[in-house]
């Protein structure tokens, strides 16, 4: 039966000081979409859960012209996100992302940042927070900020060490120019596979720059160095660039498993045919908004 | 030796437009509280994992699983269920949509449905089919098909497009 009380920090700095009191018996909270049910499965029975959602500071999206990115604060929910105008205008990508993540009800309470915290390996947040290069601002220790996908290790496994706490969550505007798309195919409830794609297009329609992540499938959001070279210097233009060896290449080196859902043989077959929607789908944006 | 009991907490809401109060643990669910406390059973435990939309009530007008909501999170807000849709005896044009097209046979889903559907049309005035679809894609059904379901949406929609704004002044979302 769980047994916890709710304690209600007003600061970052109170709820650090809580985490460091009650240690494991202490968990961070704010939609507890997921911590919810894994208290209910018998999975974690925390004494204490911390409502981040009392600190005022954190339930906010910034737009922060410095470092030109999205502050995006640890208790706020999907659907605020959805309904902020910084949100719509500078990450179109990210909106298209979000609206489509669980259901309407789960994005009324869940967060970005909680999702990544719980480090579901099938999360579309991941896969795209990894694709715009996000990082997290912790709290709690001596270190400030992490990468997303560093930040990821491993199927419910992050590198949030003893103590610390997610603060912000920042998105690094796509720069001028670029272009995305995310395509996923979804099993009974969470997705089987998905890629998103992030493009930089020179003005003579030639591949600059290209980020490729492919979620769902490697425990964590998969990107290659390797795939990513292979697409500079394609063309954007002049019909739909020859992507097939770069799907071939995804396909075979991208970490697969067997599981209940699908055999790693169809998720290798979905990685690489998902990657050719999105870069095609990507490729059709850009020619659209320079009328080719 | 005495059992454990759960701290109690006072939780003051708003509830289908009344202010009430309760006392219940932390550990207590929005669902179990209008169930139980209220006696609101038209939200019901179904899956209990967030994904039928058959526990759906309205917190501060966005549709919410009630089943994994702590009761905790109603403190200072809004809560609309099932059973405030109607204005006494008149059907909200929504219900009664529902009831013309047949949009109901074992009457489960139904709730979560007409509240998610309900929000849906404040959000969007003329909604194409395909909108439609998409906005109920977290309410299951077992027993219509969701045909009939959908085509009630559309009717609503279509014949009383004014009736949907929303009735506090709050404007939340």
């Amino acid at each position: 039966m769980a047994r916890f009380t709710i304690a209600q920090p007003s600061t970052v700095a109170d709820a650090v000081d809580l985490l460091d009191r009650h240690g494991m018996d202490a968990a961070p909270y704010a939609g507890g979409t997921e911590l919810l049910l894994a208290i209910r499965e018998g999975l974690f029975d925390p004494e204490v859960l911390i409502d981040m959602k009392t600190i005022d500071e954190l339930g906010h999206i910034r737009l922060n012209p410095d470092v030109d990115a999205l502050d995006i604060g640890a208790t706020v929910t999907y659907a605020q996100a959805l309904g902020d105008a910084e949100f719509s205008l500078r990450i179109p990508l990210l909106v298209e992302v979000i609206s489509r993540i669980g259901n309407v009800r789960v994005r009324s309470s869940g967060t970005p940042v909680g999702n990544l915290c719980f480090a579901e390996p099938h999360s579309d947040m991941a896969a795209v927070a990894a694709l715009l290069g996000a990082r997290l601002r912790l709290a709690g220790s001596d270190r400030e900020w992490i990468d997303v996908q560093d930040f990821l290790l491993a199927p419910y496994e992050t590198e949030l060490r003893e103590g610390e706490i997610v603060r912000t969550l920042r998105i690094p505007i796509p720069p001028e120019g670029s272009v995305g798309a995310y395509r996923r195919i979804r099993g009974t409830e969470r997705p089987l596979a998905s890629v998103g794609v992030l493009l930089s297009v020179g003005e003579d329609g030639t591949i600059a720059a290209a980020r490729v992540v492919i979620g769902a499938i490697a425990g964590r959001p998969w990107t290659s160095s390797t795939v990513d070279e292979a697409l500079a210097g394609r063309r954007a233009v002049g019909g739909t660039p020859d992507l097939e060896d770069v799907a071939a290449l995804i396909a075979d080196e991208i970490d697969a498993d067997d599981d209940y859902e699908a055999s790693a043989l169809y998720r290798r077959h979905l990685a690489g045919e998902l990657f050719v929607r999105a870069m095609r789908e990507a490729v059709d944006r850009w020619r659209r908004t320079h009328g080719t | 030796m005495e059992p454990d009991v759960p701290a109690q907490r006072r939780i003051a809401f708003t509830l289908n437009g009344r202010d009430v109060e309760v006392d219940c643990p932390d550990t207590e669910m929005l669902l179990d509280m209008l169930r139980v406390d209220f006696g609101l059973t038209g939200a019901k435990r179904s899956c209990d994992v967030q994904i039928c939309g058959a526990c759906t009530v309205l917190l501060d007008g966005r549709p919410v699983s009630a089943c994994t909501t702590l009761a905790y999170e109603a403190r200072g807000r809004r809560v609309e269920t099932i059973e405030g849709m109607a204005s006494g005896r008149q059907l909200h044009p929504l219900q009664q949509a529902f009831v013309d097209r047949g949009a109901l046979q074992c009457g489960f889903c139904t709730p979560g449905m007409l509240l998610t559907a309900r929000e849906f049309l404040e959000r969007v005035r003329l909604p194409s089919r395909a909108e439609v679809v998409e906005a109920l894609e977290g309410n299951i059904c077992r027993c219509t098909g969701y045909f009939a379901i959908v085509d009630a949406v559309l009717a609503a929609a279509a014949t009383a497009p004014d009736k949907y704004s929303a009735d506090s002044s709050e404007g939340s979302h």
